[in-house]
């Protein structure tokens, strides 16, 4: 749950690292735009939520699943994010079932390397 | 797995109305979702600023009340206004009673 007020924001640092990975390098990030752009990660993350949270109701579920959240993204316009999503999801499925819990262990990683980037660097979290 | 913390993601959901059961995949979904819409919000909004060397948050402004799609995102990503604009709208809002009788062009504007 959410104890503190700060825990309903979304950390800087992972945040700050797509948007410059999205960008180009020379390109100067004005100092608004990394709050402004984490405010609207969050509201996106509360919209698509309660989009399908109505869903799972109307579907007579308590339970929020992977379809709701494609369903939602359609309803909101986001839908080219689902083809993504669905290789994403697969991916997530087999590692979930090759180990059983999801800890990650940074030691053993080197076997199947995740699709382009994701290569975890975690030591400046 | 996700440049985002599911678990911060998953805290998030919860705030929503009726969101009390998440399931794992649902929550991680989210969060790819998630981290693909910043970047597309940081990528129309450096289309916006026409290839330059600066990304601003008006860049973002504009893209945001352009865009239907991101019209949810209008309250917490406003159009920025002076300080004169902003006392005008205060003293307007503070003062209905007045603002009618002074001037009944400015109706038009509420």
């Amino acid at each position: 749950m959410a104890e503190k007020l700060e825990d309903l924001n979304l950390p800087n640092a992972p945040v700050q690292r797509i948007i410059k990975e999205i960008l180009p390098d020379s390109v100067i990030i004005g100092k608004d735009v990394k709050p402004a752009v984490a405010k609207a990660a969050s509201m996106f993350i509360l919209y698509i939520t309660s989009l399908s949270t109505q869903i799972a109701q109307k579907a007579n579920r308590k339970t929020l699943v992977a379809q709701d959240i494609f369903d939602a993204l359609e309803d909101a316009e986001f839908e080219e994010f689902n083809e993504p999503l669905k290789l994403a999801l697969a991916e997530f499925k087999s590692s979930k079932s090759s180990k059983k819990d999801d800890k990650p262990k940074n030691n053993n990683e080197d076997d199947e390397e995740m699709e382009e980037e994701e290569v975890n660097e975690d030591k400046d979290d | 797995m996700t440049h985002l913390p599911q678990s911060r993601v998953r805290t998030i959901m919860k705030t929503a109305d009726g969101a009390d059961n998440i399931g794992k995949e649902a929550v991680f979904l989210s969060t790819r979702a998630t981290e693909m819409f910043i970047k597309l919000l940081v990528k129309e909004g450096y289309r916006n600023t026409n290839c330059a060397k600066k990304l601003t948050y008006n860049n973002l402004v504009n893209v945001i009340h352009n865009t239907s799609r991101f019209e949810f995102l209008e309250i917490v990503i406003p159009k920025k206004i002076t300080v004169r604009q902003y006392k005008e709208l205060i003293a307007k809002s503070e003062n209905p009673q007045r603002d009618k009788e002074s001037s009944s062009d400015e109706r038009s504007i509420l």
